[in-house]
């Protein structure tokens, strides 16, 4: 029998004995101090981009208080529990305790007990203080359960698990320090290296597991969420039970021992049964995940009618959907078909299918739907296919392209863990995107064998919605609400895909010059209403012109009538694809939204004002009507840009990451009202999109290609250099570089096509096309024959070449002079310069003069470089031709870029700016582009060259690699041969860079190294032919922030020297160069003698420079 | 009450007996327990308080086997060990209140009066509100005291519970055992002050070498002793011979010499009277008579 009452005595001062305790008390206070600075900061002053994520949703207040304190009382639970068992194994003490009468159990369930009490009060505590905030905090709710869950869900776990841990270890090893070590080690390796990893099995501290409460529709993985905790709740609760079988003190009776033992076989076991159907649920997944690509790989080659009409009528119930869906298909194929495939989500179950209103049989496969029998649909006929089906949504089939790693990437912000979801249908809400796949569509869905399988079809899409009453619908089209929870939405436009939304939703309109803007959201959601007081009239006014300019910008229309936002849960998450740029956030009429904008800083109105009054603060002349309009400018641009760039914090410093914008518009003007099709050349509609979306160098890429190494364009481009088009769009590894890729070929193309066509009169002749095909698919072949008749142009024979050649033109450039002379009356830049195409293949260079401003301001759409500011050329180059190049410009160019777009070159983006441009009174002004005899020549006769590409050159290393590093974090290490410039933290090893500053012939890279006592060395062996005097030469490289006198965070210092060795025939002699002193490129660093075949140059990493660069060595006899 | 020790040994690895076959029978009243160091004393308490199993052999309290029923007789134990520290962090009234309940006490009001009359009674009432580890030493030997003794054990084994306490204190403690004893009680006390025995025990034990060497009432261990204890008149030359010849007790300094009380069956030449032995004169004569004599048998 077991005795509550010893087991609240011991508790009840075990408790005492811990909250009197210093250390306890003094962290205690810590986390209450640290937590309410963070929740002062986040919840009451706005705290930027993680404050907003908080904010947004009341869920995250405790969820993000109770995930901070966990991590911290974590570790000081060790300490605590593993504290009594010690303090009783060194005090006699414990004797007068231990012959008691009680029982062993009673004694460590009481002394747990205490433990997670004061854990607890401290819990509670923070709970509290979070409470206090949240209801401080202006037009955020309460989530009450959340309170609670978390509460349950987090603390309870952990601390159960690292105590029963903790006891454990003390009992078996039975020294506190051993298992200090042991537990703060198991700690450390699960927060900072498996994190996430194994499905986040490791993560017993719940950091990773995602768990935000969605006030839409609560958590999205529940059940996950309980196994998980429960694994940890269970095998704690084992460990206590194995201590008490384990504990040093006669039992009170022989048969409660063994039913601890029996308790914590059990309990043990069942939290590895629980981490079993944990992993073995995503194996599952996975599996199933592989089954079905497998199936579409199996089928993707069979032809299928096209869509024409489709009427679709959903009953929303509270668990499934009941769906009737009646098809008009068009055998558009040119051969009869005998056999129809369909793809429909697997979780949901035909009823009854139907071809021209006959039952006809079918075969279900996964979530494909195949019929075999009875059917027979010849060239140019039309029939009806009816489905009838019922259930729920599979999510295990959604993006089925997207690499499992990628899957279960942690999803969030800040500390907040959000679980990723691809449809919902619960009693108060219902969530359906195409992903979803919940309407039958003709053919496969994502086929890893051919990219075929994605044609989109333009179709008069009819709904009909019925829900419970109070709930609206919402989806494409012009909404009729027949009668309460009864829709219908009418479009007048062909779609490429429906969407569907039901929930407790509100409206907020706001109607624009032909374009109905607004806004659902879910009820009391309301939080922006009486943001844009000042500009209230305007705002109507003020948004329409935005959206003017972003379809100027682009040159492209808007057809439908209506832009709707709509607030969709938390969890709903989506990918960027290979085959289109858009992902499931943009629908035709729709950017969906998760709940508020939780993860985008300027849904933060409020605190974006605060920000703007800062950052404006000098500006006497700001309004609250221009505080507002820069609010609205910076919402506006959430939707209007196609890159989104944050900062990313690292040790030391950190680097801006730039990522494809989800919610980016393009698609609205592009992508669902136009489509080039193509059956042999899949890609092609993503090479337009691409085209209409790029038409300039991206001048931040380019810059942050130099400063923070590899930009995606340039990994895009080495992937070339070793694969083909083709062979990339197939490599799911590739899913990362795919945009780049699209958009270096995209460039590519169209380049050849501009320059053949000319720039000009390409845009208008396919804009006007693209006019007179919306809401069409457009046939690459009439494509074709319009090119061909409107510029005398056979673009598919360019095609094959373009998407199979693995050849890449490899360039080398002159020098680029600039001078300034004097043409008539006036004076001008002459630039002049030299190319050669030393390869086997055509090549194509872009030429842009920047004229004006500085990097990276260019207009709009981050910082693109285009219009009149910019000058472009186009260089068409045969193989082996080099070209003589020479332009006349009548403002000063600031800098020229040389894009060669996919080459060997690397970087394949050149920069040189012009500084001071000099006048030369004998130069003859002359704008040519002449075909040369001579090549670009690296070297002169008497000069010898070795680069740090070149076999002859060498570098010492340092392998300093924690065993534990090697065996858990492998693939932290860089795939690519080229870092960035990490300017705060170089590296202590040397590390190959990339940079057009720095000498090479195709590639142009250096290594470059941290500063440090000479331990490690670069050195050039040059070959020497005939003995006699050199000059030496080093190329050298500035880094471009101490050229600007200090700028850029990391290191603006630039005095420091180069330590060079040069091994001559007069022993080993010392050079040194200061660094103030040197130029960027070649530096004499002296005269000496050579007799032997090669001679030795070295430097050491010995310098005060916070960081030194090894480029190229030259030898110039004399 | 009655504790009957049947056969018990304790053997520890390497093959050394702690007890060696140990055979006692232990009644009512205060019981004594004398020994040398590494006599086996504290190892057969430990048993006794079920902090240690025996090798072999049984403990029957009330003819309940102490192996078979911890349940029952650990609800019947008070007990003091030797070295006697407290948890750093627990006030004196926290603590009494804390071994209170361990002992069985849940009426909280009961408890409370309890736990405060003990504290009277062990004169700590006043330092109730104190750190426990921050008493006097002998204020801390009270505690342990009242600990032991609250919720008034049956059995209440007390290991060396006067070392360190000065006479007032030592009087004061003998003088609440012997109240104590009165009741239907056992106490065992383990001391190497045999004056703590003589004057509280009604029964005692001598262990030796883990194996029983006495049991009896100290009278009993006294008369054993009776002719074998002499008052010696000696110069500083005899004492020092004497010295080397027999167990001296005690020396008292007198005039032109010394009075030596030694332990043995003639005292052959020297000028001295036979005396009434205690039981300090009677453990030694024991000690060094008997014990040799079984060593050498």
């Amino acid at each position: 029998m077991i005795s509550f009452h010893n087991i609240l005595s011991i508790a009840k001062y075990e408790r005492k004995t811990l909250l009197r305790s210093w250390f306890f008390r003094i962290f205690g206070i810590l986390s209450l101090v640290v937590l309410f600075g963070m929740n002062f900061g986040m919840i009451i002053e706005g705290g930027g981009g993680e404050g907003w994520a908080i904010r947004s949703i009341p869920g995250a207040i405790p969820y993000f208080n109770l995930l901070i304190l966990n991590v911290a009382q974590a570790i000081i639970a060790v300490f605590l529990a593993s504290d009594f068992l010690k303090r009783d194994k060194k005090l006699d003490t414990t004797e007068v305790i231990y012959m008691r009468s009680m029982t062993n159990g009673e004694y460590v369930v009481g002394k747990t007990w205490g433990n997670l009490q004061v854990f607890l009060v401290l819990n509670v505590l923070v709970v509290i203080m979070a409470l206090i905030f949240n209801l401080l905090a202006k037009g955020i709710g309460i989530s009450w359960i959340s309170y609670a869950i978390y509460l349950v869900a987090i603390s309870v776990p952990t601390l159960v698990f690292i105590m029963g841990l903790s006891f454990l270890l003390m009992s078996v090893i039975r020294n506190q320090a051993i298992t200090f070590v042991l537990i703060l080690g198991y700690i450390g390796i699960t927060l900072f290296l498996l994190q996430a990893k194994f499905y986040y099995i490791f993560d017993y501290m719940a950091f990773n597991i995602p768990m935000l409460n969605s006030e839409i529709v609560g958590f999205g993985n529940l059940e996950t969420i309980i196994i998980h905790r429960g694994i940890y709740l269970s095998l704690g609760l084992g460990f206590i039970f194995m201590t008490i079988f384990l504990l040093k003190r006669l039992p009170q009776s022989e048969a409660t021992t063994w039913i601890s033992l029996v308790l914590s076989i059990v309990f043990i076991s069942g939290g590895g049964y629980l981490a079993y159907n944990h992993i073995n649920n995503f194996k599952i997944t996975e599996k199933f995940r592989a089954g079905a690509v497998g199936l579409n790989n199996k089928y993707v080659e069979v032809k299928n009618p096209s869509t024409l009409a489709q009427t679709i009528s959903v009953q929303h119930n509270p668990e499934t959907i009941e769906v009737t869906s009646e098809m008009t298909l068009l055998n558009e194929t040119g051969q009869p078909l005998d056999n129809l495939i369909f793809s429909l989500n697997d979780g949901l179950q035909i009823n009854s299918f139907k071809i021209n209103g006959n039952e006809t049989p079918f075969l279900r496969e996964k979530h494909l739907v195949m019929v075999n029998d009875k059917v027979s649909v010849n060239p140019g006929k039309e029939i009806k296919v009816q489905f009838s089906y019922a259930g729920k949504i599979n999510e295990a089939l959604c993006y089925l392209d997207i690499e499992e790693e990628v899957i279960q990437k942690k999803y969030g912000k800040f500390v907040i863990n959000v679980d990723k979801r691809y449809a919902f249908i619960t009693p108060d809400y219902l969530l359906l995107t195409p992903e979803a796949n919940w309407y039958p569509k003709t053919g496969v869905t994502y086929s890893s064998a051919n990219i075929a399988w994605h044609q989109p079809q333009f179709i008069d899409f009819n709904l009909e919605v019925k829900t419970r009453e109070g709930l609206k619908a919402i989806s494409q089209g012009e909404i009729k609400e027949m009668t309460a929870g009864h829709f219908t939405f009418e479009n007048k436009n062909a779609l490429t895909q429906l969407s569907l939304a039901v929930g407790n939703y509100k409206q907020k309109t706001l109607q624009g010059k032909n374009v109905e803007f607004s806004v659902w959201y879910i009820d009391g959601h309301d939080y922006f209403t009486n943001t844009f007081k000042e500009i209230n009239d305007t705002l109507s006014n003020v948004i329409n012109e935005r959206f003017e300019d972003f379809k100027r910008t682009y040159k492209l229309n808007y057809l439908s009538e209506r832009l709707t936002l709509v607030e969709v849960p938390a969890q709903f998450k989506t990918y960027k694809r290979a085959w289109a740029s858009m992902q499931e956030y943009v629908q035709p009429e729709q950017v969906l939204i998760p709940e508020k904008g939780f993860m985008i800083r300027a849904f933060d109105f409020e605190a974006q004002k605060k920000n703007v009054t800062r950052w404006g603060r000098g500006d006497n002349n700001m309004t609250p009507m221009d505080i507002e309009l820069r609010v609205l400018g910076e919402f506006i641009g959430t939707f209007t840009s196609e890159q989104e760039r944050n900062w990313q914090g690292g040790p030391g410093g950190g680097t801006q990451v730039v990522n494809l914008n989800p919610y980016f518009i393009f698609p609205l003007l592009y992508n669902f009202q136009n489509n080039i099709q193509s059956e042999k050349w899949p890609i092609t509609n993503r090479i337009f999109e691409a085209y209409l979306k790029n038409q300039v160098t991206d001048m931040r890429s380019v810059f942050m290609s130099n400063t923070q190494g590899q930009s995606a364009d340039e990994r895009a481009n080495i992937a070339l250099q070793d694969s083909t088009f083709q062979e990339i769009l197939a490599d799911p590894k590739q899913t990362g570089i795919i945009e780049n890729v699209i958009k270096l070929k995209g460039d590519v193309l169209f380049s050849m096509i501009e320059w053949k066509a000319g720039q000009e009169e390409f845009q208008a002749f396919l804009r006007e096309l693209l006019n007179e095909y919306s809401f069409k698919n457009i046939s690459f072949e009439i494509f074709s024959q319009k090119i061909h008749d409107n510029f005398n142009l056979e673009l598919i024979p360019l095609m094959d070449e373009w998407f199979k050649a693995k050849t890449l033109p490899g360039y080398l450039f002159s020098p680029i002079k600039a001078v300034k002379v004097k043409s008539e009356d006036k004076i001008q830049t002459m630039v002049t310069f030299k190319v050669t195409n030393f390869s086997d293949t055509d090549g194509l260079v872009k030429v842009s003069f920047r004229l004006g401003g500085g990097p990276g301001g260019g207009r709009g759409r981050g910082g693109g470089m285009g219009g009149s500011d910019v000058i472009n050329k186009l260089v068409y180059l045969k193989p082996k031709q080099t070209k003589d190049l020479s332009y006349l410009l009548s403002v000063d160019p600031r800098m020229v870029i040389l894009n060669t777009m996919t080459s060997k070159n690397i970087p394949q983006t050149m920069m040189s700016f012009f500084r001071e441009i000099e006048e030369d009174t004998k130069a003859i002004p002359a704008e040519f582009e002449r075909v040369s005899d001579t090549p670009v020549q690296m070297a002169l006769p008497n000069e010898t060259i070795v680069d740090n590409e070149d076999p002859r050159f060498a570098i010492t290393k340092n392998e300093k690699i924690s065993l534990l590093e090697k065996w858990i974090v492998k693939e932290k290490k860089s795939q690519s041969k080229y870092s960035g410039i990490n300017m705060w933290r170089p590296p202590t090893n040397w590390t190959a860079i990339t940079n057009s500053d720095f000498y090479g012939d195709y590639v142009r890279s250096a290594y470059y190294i941290k500063g440090g006592t000479g331990d490690l060395k670069a050195q050039w062996h040059i070959p020497v032919k005939i003995p006699g005097y050199f000059d030496v030469y080093v190329h050298m490289y500035k880094a471009r922030m101490f050229s600007r006198g200090g700028g850029g965070g990391g290191g603006g210092d630039d005095s420091g020297e180069y330590n060079f060795t040069i091994h001559g025939d007069e022993g080993a002699q010392e050079a040194v160069i200061d660094n103030k002193n040197a130029e960027n490129g070649w530096n004499h660093l002296g005269t000496y003698y050579f007799t032997s075949d090669t001679a030795l140059v070295e430097l050491s990493n010995k310098s005060k420079l916070k960081m030194i660069f090894a480029d190229a060595v030259k030898l110039v006899e004399q | 009450m009655r504790i009957k020790i049947e056969n018990l040994n304790k053997i520890y690895k390497g093959g050394s007996y702690a007890l060696n076959n140990l055979n006692l029978e232990i009644p009512n009243g205060m019981f004594g327990l004398l020994g040398p160091n590494g006599a086996g004393k504290s190892t057969l308490m430990r048993i006794l308080v079920t902090l240690m199993k025996p090798s072999s052999g049984r403990v029957l309290v009330n003819g309940m086997d102490l192996a078979k029923h911890r349940r029952e007789i650990r609800s019947m134990l008070g007990y003091l060990p030797q070295d006697f520290s407290f948890f750093s962090k627990l006030k004196t009234y926290e603590f009494l209140d804390y071994a209170a309940r361990l002992a069985g006490m849940k009426n909280s009001a009961k408890r409370r009066t309890a736990v405060e009359q003990m504290l009277e009674e062990v004169g700590l009432f006043e330092a109730r509100d104190r750190n426990a580890n921050k008493l006097s030493g002998g204020m801390k030997r009270r505690l342990g005291i009242a600990q032991a003794l609250i919720n008034d054990p049956k059995i209440i084994i007390v290991d060396e519970p006067t070392t360190g306490l000065d006479p007032e204190e030592r009087i004061r403690f003998r003088n609440l055992l012997s109240t104590i004893s009165t009741r239907d009680v056992i106490i065992i006390l383990s001391t190497h002050i045999v004056g703590d025995i003589s004057s509280t025990c009604d029964n005692m034990a001598l262990l030796n070498k883990g194996k029983l060497a006495f049991a009896g009432s100290p009278g009993e261990l006294v008369k054993e002793a009776e002719g074998n204890v002499w008052l010696i008149k000696a110069t500083e030359k005899e004492y020092l011979e004497i010295n080397e010849k027999y167990p001296v007790i005690s020396t008292i300094p007198v005039d032109g010499g010394w009075e030596v009380q030694v332990v043995a069956g003639d005292i052959n030449g020297y000028y001295g009277e036979q005396i009434r032995p205690n039981l300090e004169h009677a453990y030694v004569h024991f000690m060094e008579n008997r014990l040799n004599q079984w060593s050498n048998v």
